[in-house]
This record gives C-alpha cells, structure tokens and sequence, in this order.
C-alpha cells in the first residue's frame, strides 16, 4: 500500500536535490503530534476490548465477572475449550477450511463480476447489480427451513460442500459491490495503453487490473474471510457433527444455566492467532504484488 | 483528477498530472465511449460483459433462487409450524395486511431506522477518519494498521457478550470507566433505558465495522499515488485542501459503495440483539430481523415470518434502487 | 425512459424462477411419520427395563440436545457406553447451541428426514413440537412405566397440553427457591419466611442494616425470564392467568395485587435498579460473588452456589434454601420446570429410540449420577423421581436438595401448555419488564389482556 509504494516511488523518482523537499513548518508538527495522539486514541478504542477479552481468558471461574486486573491466572478456561465437551478445536479447522476455500472461490468470481459492471455499459446492468445484493436483504430466518430442503435432497447434509455453497451465496454479492467501488476508482488510461499496446482480455485483468486494485482485492480477500467465519445460521441447520464451525461451537458455551464466559473469552482469543497470521501474510504478499504492478 | 499514468511506459509523471479543479474520474461515458470503440458488435456489447458475470451469477442463483421462491411462496399461505408440518391454505395477501396492522412491526422498524442511520454514520465517519490518519508510513501506523481486522473478526455474539458484559454496573470495566471519568453519568442504567440500550448494540457493530471501513479506505487511499501528493505538497496545499481535492473524490464511488454495504448490514442486525437486551427494554431494541426471528422460530409462524422477511426485500429493494440511481447521477457529473 | 426496457427484460428470468420455485413447494410434501408402535420390539426385560437379548443390536440412533456440557448432561453422555454394552446400540450425541435449539427441533421436526431419533425438549416448547414427537402411552403400557414416581408438574409437562396423551418423560427438572445468606440472615436474627409480607420485612432489615443488596432480582424479557417469580406470586394469591374458558383473567383484583407486590422489590429498592434486564445469569453471579442476601431462582443453583471454585469466599456454608413464601390464609404455589425426552416420529429407528428414552428416565440411572461424586465435570444433583428426592443416600450426598425440592413441589405447577404459550410467554415477559422498569401496573396489564385476547389463535 501506502508505504511500499512511497518505497517504490521514492526509488523510481528521479534524483531531487535535498533544498526542494519542503521544511516542516510549526503547523506541520503539530498536524504531526494530533496525528500521533490519534493512531493512539484509535489504538486504544480498537484494541481494548480485545485485550479486556484476553484478560478474562486467563480468569479463573470467580473471578471471570468482575473488573479485576490483577489475580491468579489460571489456564481452565482453554483447557475447558481443546478436547472435551466444548471442543473447539475441531470445529476451527472446519471454519478454516471453509473459508479459505471460500475466499478462493469468490474473490475471483467478484472480481470479474465487479470490472464488468464496472467498465461496461450493457443492457440489464443495473438491474443485475440490484438482483445480485437483492438476494442478500432477506433475514436467513425466512430461508433456512428451504435451504435445509434443498440440501437434504440433495443428500449434502453435514458436509463441507454445503456450507461453502452457501458461503458463496452470501459473500460474492457483497465482494462483487465492493470490488466494484474499487475499480470505480482505477485509472482507465492503463488499460486503455495495455490494451493499445494488444494486451488481450485476460491478460489484461490479470497483469494490469489485479495489481492495480491490489489493495481493494486484500481487503475483499479479509472482507470474504470474515464472513464466511462468522456465519451461525447455516451451519447450524446444515451441519451435525462433521462439518459444525466455530461460530456454532462457540454459542454451545451459552447455555441455559449461564454463559461460559471466562472459555468464550478464550475461544475469542485462540481465533485471533490465526486471523493476525492470515492478515500479515495476505498483506505482505499484495504488497509486492503491487510493486510488481507499478514496475511495468 | 487522475493519479496519471504512473504505472506505465509514457510520459513522465509531472506532465500528465492534470489538475482539473472540476471532474474528479472518468465519466462512465467516456469509459463507455472508449468501450464501445472498441465492441462494434452489439452481441460482443452485451456477451463479452455477461461472459465476466456468468461464474459469479451461477454461484448465487445455484442457491438463493430456489430458497427466495420458497420463501415468497410461504409468505401467501397460512403455516405455523406447530399446527402442521406443511404450507396450508394459500390465503393471498392476508399475513402482509396483518404486518401493516401490527404496531410490533412499526416498532421493529423504527427501530432498525434509528439504528442504521446512527451506526452507518458513525462506521462509516469513524472509518473514513481512522484512514486518513493511519495513511502514514510509520511503525506505530504500520501496527495498528494491522491491528484493523480485529474487531470484525470477533463473531458477532461474541461481539455482544462482549460488550454487555462490559458495560454492566455489577462488573463491567466500561461502566466503571465512564462513570469515573463522566460523574454525570453515574445513574444511567445502560441496557435497562432504551436509547442508551440501543446505544451499547451501536457501538458494538461500530467498533466493529468502522476499522474494517478504514481499511476499506486505506485500500482506496493506496490507490493514490503518493507523487500527486507529493506535488500537491510542494504547491502548498495544506493537509484539508489535500484531503477535499484529492482523497475525497477519489474516494467518493467507494464512499458510496460502504455506506451502503454497511446500511445493509445494519438493517439486519440481528446476533448482538439477541446478546446484549434481548430486544429489550420492553421492545426497544427489537430490529427487524429480530422480529422476523421471533415471529419464525419463537412463535412458529413461518407463512408471517416470510410475509414479514419480503416487506424488508422489497424496502431494502427501493433503497438500493434509489441507491444505484444517485450513483449513477454521480458518474455521470 | 429507456432504462424501464432492460430492467423488464431482465425480470422475466427471475419471474420464471419464482414461478417454478412457487410450483415446486406447492407439491412439496411434509416428512414420512412412522408408526411406533410396530417398530418397538417385546421381550423379557432387565433390571433397567431394556429389552434383554440386544434385539436392537448394530442400530445407530442420533440425539438431538443441546448443553452437553451442563453436568447432568456430560454425566449422561459419558454413561452410555453402559447403555451401549447392555443392547449394543450406539448413540450420537450432537450440541445444539441452546440459542438455536428451539429452530433445529423445529426444523428437524418439520423438514425431518430421520436425521435424529432422540430428542430433549424444555417444558414451554412441548405444545409446540408434539406433532413431531410420538405419543409413548401405547408403548408405555406395554413396557410397564407410569408416571407415578413424578410429582404433578412434572406429569402435567409431561402430557404437552394434552390432557389424553403423554409425549415425553421428564429426565430434568426442578423448583424454584428462596436461596439466602446464613450468616446475614443469622446476624440480623431472620429466618426463612412464610409469608411474602415477612419477606418483604426482611428485605427492609437487610436494605437499611447492611451493604448488600437484599435480593438479586431478574426481570429480563428475556425467554420469559421475569415470568417465573411473578407466576409464583400470582398463583399463591390465588390469581390465575387465564381462566377455564381461555381468557385473560390476570386483571383481576387478586392478580393486580400480587403483581403489585412482585414489583414492591423494584419500587421499594430491595433490588438493584440495573435489575430491569437482569436474568438468572445476572442475578445468580450477583448471590455468587456475595452482593445480594437473597435470590430466588432454580433448585440446582445450590451446586454453583457451594462450589468453591465459582462462589465468592463469604458463600462457604453459609447458602441456605428454603421454599417460596406465600400469601397468608392461601395455598402456596410455586412453578416448575422440566425437561422431557422422546423419540421423533421421523426416526427410522424408533423401537431404540425408545430403549434409549427409557434408559436415561430410569430411576437408577438417575440414582446412580446423583450419587456420583468423583467428577465434578458430570457432578449433580438433579432427581425428579419422588423415590430418588425421598431417598436419604441421596439427600445426605446432595445437602438435603432433593427433599427441600420434593416439599417444593407438592405444590407446584407447571406453566400453561397451550400451543399459544411461546406467544403469549414473550407478551407477558415484555409487560412485565416494562411494568419492572416504571410503567403503571393496572394500565398496564389491562392493556397486555387486550394484546392476548386480539392474537388470532
């Protein structure tokens, strides 16, 4: 993004000599410190109720309802969460999966959807893009009795396949809208001079288009990823044993006698480990992806 | 104003900077002129662009089609399920006639009302201003840059346990904190008076949301190259000017694009509901999908639930009509 | 305009798929229901009542239930291997989250398929899911089983609100008590009430002599958590909620005043104000962490509130339980609650089904996890069979419980079993919260009579 491409530029600008780079004025320091406290301020407001969460996954049962800060801390509530009644470990992996293959298949498909609506003008466009999100307006409740139909029959109970079917059904509307805005917002020259220059069709979405909108398509990667991990409704209807996710795994700890909150607070944090991962790598590789663009 | 052909063989980049003051992107007119020279043929007009969609409209139709229709024929027949099993009589309009009467309908729509407006402003403003101070190159930047996914990736009950645990007056951190520093606040019952109740759902969905937004923007913002900044800078505009010349309309269509994404996200709130009030105090925190939930799966009356679920399409529908309109108004500017 | 032309076009496609999607549910046809009796196997029995010879040998038979982590639960899970060697029948058990469980049995009850066999189901919901489960009388009489050993409330849910038929057989359940502080109640020189009057002293005592709030009361709306003390209240004055022909009768003079009273602990600041959306989770965690002298809440809470893992310090011996106080020169009424299980009537396997239900109802089995005590994973203290509550191994293993409990329900009912209930239940929950939270109590419930007798029933 920002960074690796002010890298980039900096080292394809030519030389400038060092009396044009402007002076930081007064004003600009202190735009420097508000800057400062900001990120700070933002910091906090994103990351404190995540590290309230992690706290209350060491508590032991006592102390799990109340502001404490300090006490013993007590490993019961992961314990409680790998292997056992309340396994979650299984079911992670189910949501890895699922979602990865997801993401893999939507972002594609978004992609394309996306640069059609975006640089075409054709008949019906409108009305596809509306009927495309349209499906999505309807609260899960109004269909899950069908789709339970539908994947009964189709003897795809309790399977992996079924979810990531209905996964796609959800996230490749809305990556198609989102990618859409990113592409709204590419230069049409660079294509335009690719194609000058007899750059066939996909070459072109390819070569050109993938790294352009590099940053907006790792966000859609995030975007798909997420909302194929959080979905409760489906898995909970389509799936048994096999194919059940975290999001269903992780309600179990509500239960009628009391919310299991200090091993909820766990599970919460056991999932960031993979998202923090999953986010670096993702990021570093668009990153070059987008120099590799900008070399061309 | 183009970030210019940067990324290409041509000319260098200072020249091609053009510094309209008026027309921020190409008009979906030109791009569709250039287009169109190139697609003489209308059925290459109509296949080529449908060729693209074809591998996403098959993902989505294969599985909402049938259910969609399901749905909508649910809706024209009298099921509760725990009379039958089976859809019974087609009974016409009857269970939307009986949505308009039902003052419990009204309220869940207001109340959604209320709560999308408040949340995407908020999602969305807060986003947009967390991009634009985060597009540094900095460490700290750097880190809490990828520390923006979090948020949406804590499941959404998970989200709402959170935070009604947190804002609890027996031991919840948030309450003692406010209540420390803001004394004023010291007799609120947070989930128990109904504004403050839909409130603590608001800012669980935007904290949320509104670092997913940023990172949306972020990605926007990546798109702009940093030597018209650069440039810009050396004219002296200032941060503002910076921001409303150029960020900003390079931005707008995106802008566009999650606000309304998030309206509709916001619109079927529906797992922090059920985790932090139950639809209470009293109704004041039921939203739609909340009722759709209750009206389906509580009461069992699955033939209302979906009468109830197609008034939402067919609202969401006009929104997002009236949506792609304004952005069309806007492209063609 | 000429952008209406392609919006038109483009409909047509879509508006053949609904028409296709209309057809094809119309033909739609509801799950195969099986006959049970056929499929249900005779014999000599064992000692547990389950056929002898493994006549249902190899059959794998799933279980729909939720909370498999709730002691009595994991208990349950981890003995049925001993089920499994007695009639070589294995059973899979999934977890349902309790949030969604009422939609899976639904649809699972309504799309079926056979997916499940088994299944558990909380008291309120019984009305609404009978026509996915099997009526058991036929079986039950030729198997031998009454309901004799349960008391009344647990034999009224049982029957699912219908009066001719039994649906299922409790397997869980419990009464609602007046748990209080020992040492406070011993300080200020107290003892446990009879009357709601006395109580209501002894909140004062404790409002203005100590620190801690006199009682952790719950009036969430939530699943109709609010309902439970003030159903108690009304019945005990005497007050019903609907009367024999099925209309409202809680606007009466009786009913008004024990709903008044149930909101003095509000008005009157017995309970804290942030109580208004509190649940049982909220109140019991408040007794837990020793800030409230009383609570009122379910039986088994005596477990958590004597585990010295989850209860503050302060708790250690000193929770005592008593039953609800009543009105003085009436009858005392509590509500109970129970959870049934029984077999689907989609199952393909219902002669196992049926071996299975038996088994976890039986009252040795039940004996047997009462009785132990080694881990406190699957440690509790749950009886519902009156021989089990009566019995004194198990009394003096779970400090007396299960005969406070048994004394409890003498007198206790069950909630009404109408198919309406889950409706009306959420009505009535959001009345009361609203009343707990300031609205005017006559207005109030006249207004609530009104919202019922409208609902097309």
């Amino acid at each position: 993004m920002t960074d690796t491409l002010d890298r980039e530029g900096a080292r394809t600008r030519p030389a400038v000599p060092k009396r044009r780079r402007p002076r930081k004025t007064g004003k600009q320091t202190a735009l420097g410190v508000a800057r400062l406290l900001a990120t700070l301020v933002i910091l906090f407001f994103v990351l404190f109720p995540i590290l309230w969460l992690a706290l209350t996954a060491f508590k032991p049962e006592r102390e799990v309802f109340t502001t404490s800060i300090l006490f013993r801390p007590s490993l019961d509530n992961f314990r409680g969460i790998i292997g056992g009644a309340n396994d979650l470990v299984h079911p992670m992996f189910n949501s890895i999966i699922i979602a990865v293959i997801t993401t893999v298949i939507s972002v594609p498909l978004a992609l394309l959807a996306a640069y059609a609506f975006s640089r075409y003008r054709f008949p019906g466009a409108k009305s596809v893009l509306l009927g495309i999100v349209a499906t999505q307006f309807i609260p899960g409740v109004a269909i899950a009795l069908p789709f339970l139909t539908m994947f009964r029959d189709l003897g795809l109970l309790d399977t992996h396949l079924a979810l990531i079917v209905t996964n796609l059904a959800i996230v490749v509307p809305y990556n198609t809208w989102l990618l859409k805005g990113f592409v709204d917002g590419l230069p049409i020259e660079v294509e335009e001079a690719a194609r000058l220059d007899g750059c066939g069709q996909l070459m072109l979405l390819w070569r050109v288009i993938t790294p352009l909108a590099a940053p907006g398509i790792f966000v859609s990667v995030v975007f798909a990823f997420l909302l194929s991990w959080n979905e409760f409704l489906f898995p909970t209807f389509l799936a048994r044993a096999n194919a059940i996710t975290l999001p269903v795994s992780l309600m179990t700890l509500d239960q009628p006698d009391g919310v299991e909150w200090g091993q909820m607070a766990a599970a919460g944090l056991l999932v960031m480990v993979p998202m923090i991962i999953l986010a670096t790598l993702v990021r570093k590789h668009f990153a070059q992806g987008m120099t590799l663009g900008a070399v061309k | 104003m183009h970030p210019g052909p940067l990324r290409m063989r041509g000319p260098p980049p200072i020249m091609a900077v053009r510094k309209s003051s008026t027309a921020v992107s190409t008009t979906t007119a030109a791009r569709a002129g250039a287009a169109a020279r190139r697609q003489p043929s209308a059925w290459r007009r109509v296949g080529i662009p449908y060729a693209h969609l074809t591998p996403a409209l098959i993902a989505i139709a294969l599985t909402t089609i049938y259910p969609l229709g399901v749905a909508l024929s649910n809706s024209f027949r009298h099921w509760r399920v725990n009379e039958t099993r089976t859809p019974q009589e087609f009974v016409g309009f009857q269970q939307y006639a009986k949505a308009f009467a039902d003052t419990n309908f009204y309220n869940a729509v207001w109340v959604t009302l209320i709560f999308t407006v408040i949340s995407v402003v908020l999602s969305v403003g807060l986003g947009l201003a967390m991009a634009l101070v985060l597009n540094r190159v900095n460490w700290l930047s750097g880190l809490t840059k990828a520390l923006l996914i979090l948020p949406f990736a804590v499941a959404p009950a998970l989200k709402g346990y959170s935070w009604r645990f947190m804002f609890s007056p027996d031991y919840g951190v948030y309450d003692k904190m406010l209540k420390t520093l803001l004394p004023f606040t010291d007799s609120i019952n947070w989930l128990g008076e109904p504004f403050w109740a839909l409130m603590v759902i608001v800012l669980s969905e935007v904290w949320g949301w509104a670092p997913l937004i940023a990172l949306m923007f972020l990605g926007g913002l990546g798109s702009i190259s940093p030597e018209i900044r650069d440039a810009a800078r050396v004219d002296g505009t200032n941060a503002w000017q910076e921001f409303w010349k150029i960020s900003f309309p390079l931005l707008r269509p995106l802008i566009l694009i999650v606000v309304f994404l998030k309206a509709v996200f916001s619109v079927k709130i529906f797992d922090q509901v059920v985790t932090i009030t139950s639809g209470g105090p009293g109704r004041a925190t039921e939203s739609l999908n909340f009722f759709v939930y209750s009206q389906g799966f509580t009461f069992l009356d699955i033939g209302y639930a979906s009468a109830v679920s197609w008034i939402l399409v067919v609202i969401l529908g006009a929104l997002a009509a009236g949506y792609l309109w304004l952005m069309g108004r806007q492209e063609s500017k | 305009m000429t952008r209406k032309t392609p919006r038109l076009r483009s409909l047509v496609p879509a508006a053949i798929a609904l028409v296709l999607a209309l057809l094809a549910s119309a033909c739609g046809s509801g799950p195969i229901t099986k006959d049970f009796a056929s499929q249900v196997k005779s014999g000599p029995v064992d000692e547990l009542g389950l056929l002898e010879g493994k006549p249902y040998e190899g059959t794998h038979i799933r279980f729909l239930t939720c909370c498999t982590a709730v002691p009595q639960f994991a208990a349950l899970n981890e003995r049925t291997k001993q089920f499994t060697e007695r009639t070589g029948i294995t059973v899979e058990w999934s977890n349902i989250p309790y949030a969604a469980f009422l939609q899976k049995i639904v649809a699972e009850s309504a799309i079926g398929g056979g997916t499940y066999d088994v299944l558990i189901w909380p008291d309120a919901w019984g009305p609404s899911l009978k026509i996915g489960v099997q009526p058991l009388d036929e079986v039950m009489k030729k198997d031998g089983i009454t309901l004799d050993d349960y008391s009344g409330p647990f034999r009224e849910a049982a029957s699912a609100g219908d009066p001719t038929a039994t649906y299922g057989l409790p397997f869980r359940g419990f009464s609602y008590n007046l748990f209080y502080r020992k040492d406070i109640y011993a300080q200020l020189g107290l003892e446990p009430p009879t009357t709601w009057d006395e109580y209501y002293q002894q909140l004062e005592l404790i409002k203005n002599r100590t620190d801690k709030n006199p009682l952790a009361g719950q009036f969430s709306r939530n699943n109709g958590q609010d309902l439970y003390t003030w159903l108690t209240m009304l019945w005990s004055n005497g007050a019903e909620l609907f009367d024999d022909s099925g209309a409202p009768a809680f606007t009466s003079p009786a009913a008004v005043a024990a709903t008044q009273k149930y909101l003095e602990t509000m008005r009157q600041g017995y309970t804290p104000p942030e109580s208004t959306n509190w649940g049982e989770l909220e109140s019991t965690t408040n007794f837990l962490k020793g800030n409230a002298a009383t609570v009122l809440t379910w039986s088994w809470h005596l477990e958590d509130f004597t585990n010295p893992g989850k209860a503050a310090p302060e708790l250690g011996g000193n929770v005592g339980v008593a039953s609800l106080p009543g009105f003085p020169g009436q009858d005392p009424a509590s509500y109970a609650y129970t959870w049934l299980t029984g077999v689907l009537n989609t199952s393909q396997h219902q002669g196992a089904a049926w071996e299975y239900v038996k088994w976890i109802t039986h009252a040795d089995t039940e004996r047997e996890i009462a009785l132990d005590k080694t881990d406190p994973a699957t440690t509790t203290g749950i009886t519902v069979h009156n021989s089990n509550m009566l019995d004194p191994q198990v009394n003096a293993a779970n400090q007396g419980l299960p005969q406070i409990q048994y004394n409890t329900l003498q007198s206790a009912r069950a909630i009404p079993m109408n198919l309406d209930w889950p409706r009306i239940m959420d009505i009535l929950a959001v009345t009361v919260n609203e009343m707990a939270n300031g609205a005017d109590v006559p207005g109030k419930l006249a207004e609530t009579a009104d919202e019922i007798r409208e609902l097309d029933r």
